[in-house]
């Protein structure tokens, strides 16, 4: 039976060990940064904080620099600040911050860096407003990323 | 970015109640896998079990027989269509149990379901009626065009579970 379905048992401790959250550094994040250090402390693996400042279209970083810079300081020192809620748990913890376009950001971002899983916070989508929000771009990285992608409700 | 600087509060509490073990975030305790009984399948096995291990969870494995609609403008005369529905059901209740041998075997609990109607509704229904509290799924299906586009079938449940979602895409794993 076991030969006519192909199936080869894996190790699957190794499969979530570069473990990646997106964060908006709001309390959205929250829940898919419960489930990813829980998972991370299982495989003995580490979780990639991954903040994406969004990008104007059709202009360039130099434009903007100033602006830009504001962002992201103020960026850095709210993902230092959730870096250090991490410390307990022991589980290693990276923060980057990236410019760009949120949803392609995280894919690229997850593909470059070879990430085994990707945690979001999603939701429902509301019938009423399909192409609002945060969870269109959680359901656009869930159907478009190389990598598992966890969406979290 | 948005928002004042104490808005992180929320995620502070949540990971270190997660680290604490006091309930701030909910385990899996029931997932459900989808199945088209196709190589695709056996490459999302791996996942599951991972999952399943993580957070000694049950698994449910779920086959719906999507046919008639497939042949909604041939005329097939009722009879025939039921004993069509019953082979249909009983061919894929016997190879859901193999596969279930075969692949989970190991698990602490797994069950089978086989049912008809569409794939999406269907798997919608038994999230709902099972109390499932994660879904693994593969992004693409059996079909060739699935190759080139998320099968519609999983962006319905990703955009429409009201539970997490674990979508793999079979094509980039390692078998």
């Amino acid at each position: 039976v076991v030969r006519s379905f192909g199936f080869v048992r894996d190790k699957e401790e190794a499969l979530f060990r570069r473990i990646m959250v997106p964060v908006d550094l709001s309390n959205r994040d929250a829940p898919a940064l419960g489930v990813a250090v829980r998972m991370a402390q299982q495989s003995g693996g580490s979780v990639t904080l991954l903040h994406v400042i969004e990008t104007l279209q059709d202009t360039g970083y130099d434009e903007y620099r100033s602006f830009y810079d504001r962002l992201e300081r103020q960026a850095r020192e709210k993902m230092q600040r959730l870096w250090e809620t991490f410390i307990p748990s022991g589980v290693e913890v990276m923060q980057q911050i990236v410019f760009g376009r949120r949803a392609e950001a995280i894919i690229h971002y997850a593909m470059k860096h070879t990430m085994d899983l990707i945690v979001l916070t999603s939701h429902k989508i509301d019938l009423q407003r399909p192409g609002e929000g945060w969870g269109t771009i959680s359901h656009r990285v869930g159907i478009l990323s190389q990598c598992p992608v966890l969406l979290v409700k | 970015v948005s928002g004042a600087a104490g808005e992180v509060t929320g995620a502070k509490r949540a990971a270190l109640g997660c680290l604490d073990r006091r309930g701030a975030v909910k385990g899996f305790s029931k997932i459900l896998f989808p199945v088209d009984l196709s190589d695709i399948s056996i490459r999302i096995v791996p996942y599951v079990h991972a999952m399943a291990e993580k957070f000694d969870a049950e698994v449910h494995l779920l086959f719906v027989a999507q046919m008639l609609e497939e042949f909604s403008d041939l005329y097939i005369p009722d009879p025939a269509v039921r004993k069509f529905e019953a082979e249909i059901l009983e061919g894929a209740e016997k190879r859901l149990a193999d596969f279930g041998r075969a692949c989970f075997q190991d698990c602490r609990s797994y069950t089978t379901k086989v049912t008809l109607g569409n794939v999406a509704e269907e798997i919608l229904a038994y999230v709902d009626a099972q109390g499932i509290d994660l879904v693994v799924l593969g992004t693409h299906g059996r079909k060739g065009l699935d190759r080139l586009l998320f099968g519609s079938v999983a962006e319905k449940v990703v955009k429409m579970s009201p539970v997490p979602v674990l979508s793999v895409n079979p094509y980039r794993i390692t078998p």
